[in-house]
């Protein structure tokens, strides 16, 4: 039962953070500062995201990994294919880790 | 929608990207808050945009598919049997938040601590909501609170990318997270029953596999200098923050600064050319 109090509740504090703006910011008229604000905010925060997941913390140096990481922003700046990005990726780390488990 | 159909839309989705980009370029300002966009709608195969935001979630739903096994077995160490770790994944629906709260079960941590994670790592899901809310204000409430169920980073950066090049459309973003929550809910919970299905992840390479999917949805985004200056600072804002505060109050800020500061900065510098420019104009005057 405790458990699935916790669970409860971690859904409602996910959903409630992500729904609020959607409810109270949807009602009200916005300045065009804050509608300007608002169009650079998502590129603020998944740059944000995007970093800590290339630099976990904690995380040593990982040949292969960087690797990929290095060959996924070419293949998304070169195409801005999702699906060529993560499979170039993934190719080349498992490739990496391949070749070198073999040296 | 048939299979030829379908086959035609991923042959476009993998070898018809650069034409597809050159075309959105062409067609002017972005429409994130679906101001003067320009609505022709590019869709070659003429799909819907349900099956579209199916089409374009496939990555998504692959990686959260792999994340979710790896969750399950990790369910499994905390001794979460399968009905649980499904619970929890059809109602968080939250991948970082799950494997935080898994992790601090198998700590035996208290409900208190697993739940001050949870709002902090939540945290960041206000500016994701705070971004569309003015793209969505014609929309009925109960679409907005379904949205916002499924508004996980990447079913935002997908929706982000969408309303940025066409006009909003929530039918497109069902289709993202019809597939992209069944791949989640699912596979947490086989894990959870089965255990390790895959035995090395990191020798897939399985473990690239996010932040591949995060620069594939962040840096095609990127298109004018402001906005490579607010990814930039976001970055150096991000893993600097981390040092001295938790992840996820570093994120937060992080996202939350960049832009102002990036904004303000064109406001100076915009002020001060046109002081330059009106001092030019008088002293041609006087001359």
């Amino acid at each position: 039962v405790k458990l699935l109090l916790v669970i409860g509740a971690m859904a409602a504090i996910t959903f409630a953070c992500r729904a609020l703006p959607l409810i109270v910011l949807a009602r009200r008229p916005l300045s065009a500062g804050a509608l300007t604000y608002l169009r650079y905010l998502p590129i603020g925060v998944l740059a944000a995201v995007a970093a800590i997941s290339v630099w976990p913390q904690g995380r040593s140096v990982d040949l292969p990994f960087a690797a990929g990481v290095a060959l996924a922003a070419l293949v998304a700046l070169r195409t801005g294919n999702l699906l060529a990005t993560l499979l170039g990726a993934m190719g080349m780390t498992a490739l990496l880790r391949v070749v070198l488990r073999g040296l | 929608m048939s299979p030829a159909v379908i086959s035609r839309r991923l042959t476009s989705v993998i070898v018809g990207t650069v034409v597809k980009r050159k075309h959105v370029l062409s067609m002017g300002a972005p429409g994130i808050h679906g101001q003067g966009v320009a609505h022709r709608a590019w869709n070659p195969a003429g799909m819907s945009s349900f099956t579209e935001g199916m089409v374009d979630a496939l990555p998504v739903a692959g990686v959260y598919a792999a994340s979710g096994l790896a969750l399950g077995v990790l369910a499994r160490q905390a001794l979460l049997g399968p009905v649980d770790v499904g619970l929890m994944s059809l109602l968080v629906f939250a991948g970082s938040t799950q494997f935080a709260a898994v992790g601090l079960l198998i700590a035996a941590a208290p409900a208190l601590a697993i739940l001050s994670t949870t709002l902090l790592l939540s945290l960041r899901n206000l500016t994701y909501g705070a971004a569309l809310a003015p793209s969505l204000r014609t929309c009925p409430e109960w679409k907005r609170l379904l949205l916002a169920f499924g508004l996980t980073d990447e079913v935002f950066a997908l929706t982000f990318k969408r309303f940025r090049i066409r006009s909003p459309d929530l039918v497109y973003v069902a289709g993202v997270i019809a597939l992209s929550y069944p791949a989640w809910v699912l596979s947490t919970a086989l894990a959870a029953r089965v255990g390790g299905m895959i035995a090395q992840p990191e020798a897939l390479g399985l473990d690239v596999a996010f932040p591949a999917i995060f620069l594939g949805l962040v840096l095609p985004a990127l298109r004018t200098r402001l906005e490579w200056e607010t990814a930039g600072l976001a970055v150096v804002l991000v893993l600097a923050g981390r040092v001295a505060l938790p992840e996820g109050m570093a994120l937060l800020l992080a996202g939350l600064l960049a832009p102002l500061v990036i904004l303000r900065t064109r406001e100076h510098r915009q002020s001060v050319a046109a002081g330059q420019r009106d001092s030019g104009d008088e002293n041609t005057e006087r001359s």
